[in-house]
């Protein structure tokens, strides 16, 4: 792979860990007045994947929206102030963390119901299908979507009318604490798709390079076939399923897991592999992250600005501390 | 240019089919889908032909997965294209409820206003001949509860194609509620039909004396109920609200103001529903007083029969109507 592709790749995943490190740190003034739902750990799914699609392809994602966002190109500033409930938001204070909506972009939104947004993915894929163009819809899931009844459906649907639609199956092996294989009596996600027609690989969701060789000539695929395809790409969340705190411990998620996905978390690996291939690897990794992190904070201070005036003018009161028995 | 305006007498289900047809020829964009839209009998004839003519790319036949399908719609609509799904029966919508209330109806918003969704459904409420319990619901309050969707009732052949073509015009996902009886129907239609506003009433038949409010095929029954009170020298206006979501508020505040009585004719049932709806307005408008109690005129607070016997019993009976209305005079 180009060096100048691994490190667009490398931006982009930097980029999404450095917001949600800030929004975690962030979260503790209690004026990001919703539910987040962070991405840490699985930011090489977003980048891969949307790296590898044209700006014209149209994207919809879930709850855990923030990473697509931004894989998407979505920007930045209108994203924070979304959080900061500001009327400049990317959804103009509507939607908040959870629906980030970047026309520009082709971000068309997200569902917070989970399997609720496949079939509307298979809907933007027949319109752009109607509408004669080679664009592809581009639908984000997770694990739990796969619970869904939906999800099988437009397997069904997308199938049955060549629809093209490149379904992303990000499984991160837990619906909030629950592991898969308690909710799900069949595992893999790829015979069930060949079962409804779908034709579909499964990747290491947390080695970039391999997302994004795996979607290129995929999606390829999909445009001249016109015919949807699934990619289940394997990860791990690093967080809790909602909020900056975890989620491990005794009748949570087992922290011998979480030592060992850390061990494989996809910024690491990818910043190891292109040190290893170049010698100034370490320089570039340095200069990428220094732009990254200025951006984001100005970002950040900007938007909380703009909140602490608004609030002045409205004056909502302060919200309680957060209660530490939840996680 | 010479306008050229005719008119054509025909029957409820090709005045619907005309609409679409006509929908589908001077907009691209406008597809239709549905369970055995293509089938000879093709949704009572309000589906027939339009494969032939706009190809089976706009005209599709679907699987029974209904949640999909309308999320499917709901994409397809964000994206510009105005989708037309056709249900048999309202019962059929619930299946959807998820992608109709927590995805058509707030993706707009959640979307801070910048995302359409021109989906139109059609739905039929069953009744008579067996429809039963699950063929027969008349669900459109529930629906009309949700901000973001809107619901139309048409009542007449006339009406229908207009208030429809004006439903798939509509930047907003739209349930266009039909109900069997009204396939019994046939009307003059004025062609080429042109979109009817949503959220206005009209005014089917004037009279001082009481406010009828009804919609769908029960402003035919209040037709009926006006003739026999009419023979006592009571006179009835009524009011055929057209779509129930946009609701005209105005003209049912004026005309009651004017009456000072008002009975509420609906297809569905009687609490909750629209009769609770114009109570609430009535209420809440100062100075609008009724001189006698409101008459809630709908199905029993129980789901239809599918015995004809219990079925007669179960849907308001003309001349239990027009005595309960004579005791307010």
């Amino acid at each position: 792979m180009e060096i100048d592709t691994m490190l667009t790749l490398y931006r982009r995943m930097f980029l999404i860990r450095s917001v949600e490190e800030r929004i975690k740190a962030e979260y503790q003034n209690r004026n990001i007045r919703m539910a987040v739902h962070l991405s840490i750990g699985q930011e090489a799914v977003a980048a891969g994947v949307l790296l590898a699609a044209r700006p014209t392809d149209c994207c919809l994602s879930t709850h855990r929206c923030h990473a697509h966002y931004l894989g998407k190109g979505g920007n930045l500033q209108e994203m924070i102030d979304e959080l900061y409930s500001l009327e400049t938001g990317c959804s103009r204070g509507y939607g908040g963390s959870m629906h980030l909506f970047d026309k520009k972009v082709n971000m068309w939104g997200s569902s917070s119901i989970v399997g609720g947004s496949i079939p509307i993915a298979v809907g933007m894929g027949l319109a752009l299908k109607q509408a004669g163009t080679d664009s592809l819809s581009i639908s984000f899931m997770g694990d739990g979507g796969g619970d869904e009844g939906a999800f099988y459906e437009s397997l069904n649907l997308a199938a049955l009318l060549a629809v093209p639609v490149m379904f992303v199956f990000e499984n991160n092996r837990y619906s909030t604490i629950t592991p898969q294989a308690k909710r799900q009596a069949a595992l893999d996600v790829i015979l069930k798709a060949r079962s409804f027609g779908v034709e579909g690989v499964s990747v290491d969701g947390n080695d970039a390079v391999q997302v994004y060789e795996t979607c290129l000539p995929a999606m390829d695929n999909i445009r001249q076939r016109q015919r949807p395809f699934l990619i289940e790409a394997v990860t791990y969340r690093l967080c809790a399923h909602v909020g900056p705190g975890s989620d491990f411990g005794p009748g949570r998620r087992p922290e011998t897991e979480l030592e060992e996905w850390r061990s494989r978390e996809p910024l690491g690996r990818l910043a190891s592999r292109i040190i290893h291939e170049r010698p100034n690897g370490a320089a570039l990794i340095s200069a990428a992250q220094a732009h990254v992190l200025a951006e984001v904070d100005t970002v950040f201070e900007s938007a909380k600005r703009r909140f602490d005036e608004v609030n002045a003018r409205v004056g909502l009161a302060a919200p309680k501390p957060p209660d530490p028995s939840r996680v | 240019m010479e306008e050229h305006i005719t008119s054509k007498r025909m029957s409820f289900g090709e005045a619907i089919r005309m609409a679409i047809s006509q929908a589908m020829e001077s907009d691209e964009r406008v597809f239709a889908y549905g369970q055995g839209i293509n089938d000879p009998g093709g949704f009572f004839g309000s589906t027939v032909g339009l494969s032939d003519k706009f190809s089976e790319v706009r005209c599709f036949d679907v699987p029974l997965s209904e949640d999909s399908l309308i999320g499917m719609g709901v994409g397809a609509a964000i994206q510009g294209r105005r989708p037309i799904y056709v249900a048999l029966r309202f019962d059929f919508l619930l299946l959807m409820m998820n992608q109709i209330v927590n995805h058509a109806a707030k993706w707009p918003l959640m979307s801070g206003y910048q995302s359409t969704v021109p989906l139109t459904i059609r739905c039929i409420i069953g009744k008579d001949w067996g429809q039963a319990a699950q063929h027969s619901g008349a669900y459109h309050a529930m629906f009309a509860h949700v901000p973001g969707l809107e619901v139309v009732m048409p009542s007449s052949v006339n009406d229908a194609p207009r208030l429809l073509l004006a439903s798939i015009q509509s930047d907003l996902p739209t349930i266009f509620v039909e109900s069997k009886p009204l396939y019994e129907l046939t009307g003059e239609v004025e062609l080429p039909i042109e979109p009817s506003p949503l959220g206005q009433a009209s005014i089917v038949r004037e009279g001082d004396d009481i406010t009828f409010v009804a919609i769908s095929h029960m402003v035919e029954f209040a037709k009926g109920v006006a003739q026999d009170l009419a023979e006592k020298n009571i006179q009835a206006k009524i009011l055929d609200l057209r779509t129930l979501s946009p609701l005209d508020e105005k003209q049912i505040i004026t005309s009651v103001n004017r009456t000072g009585r008002v009975a509420v004719f609906d297809v569905g049932w009687q609490k909750f529903g629209l009769a609770s709806e114009v109570s609430r307005l009535i209420c809440m408008t100062p100075a609008c007083r009724l001189i006698s109690p409101l008459v809630s005129v709908g199905q029993k607070w129980e789901h239809s029969p599918g015995g004809c016997f219990r079925e007669h019993e179960h849907y308001p009976i003309q001349q239990q109507v027009v005595t309960e209305i004579l005791r307010l005079f």
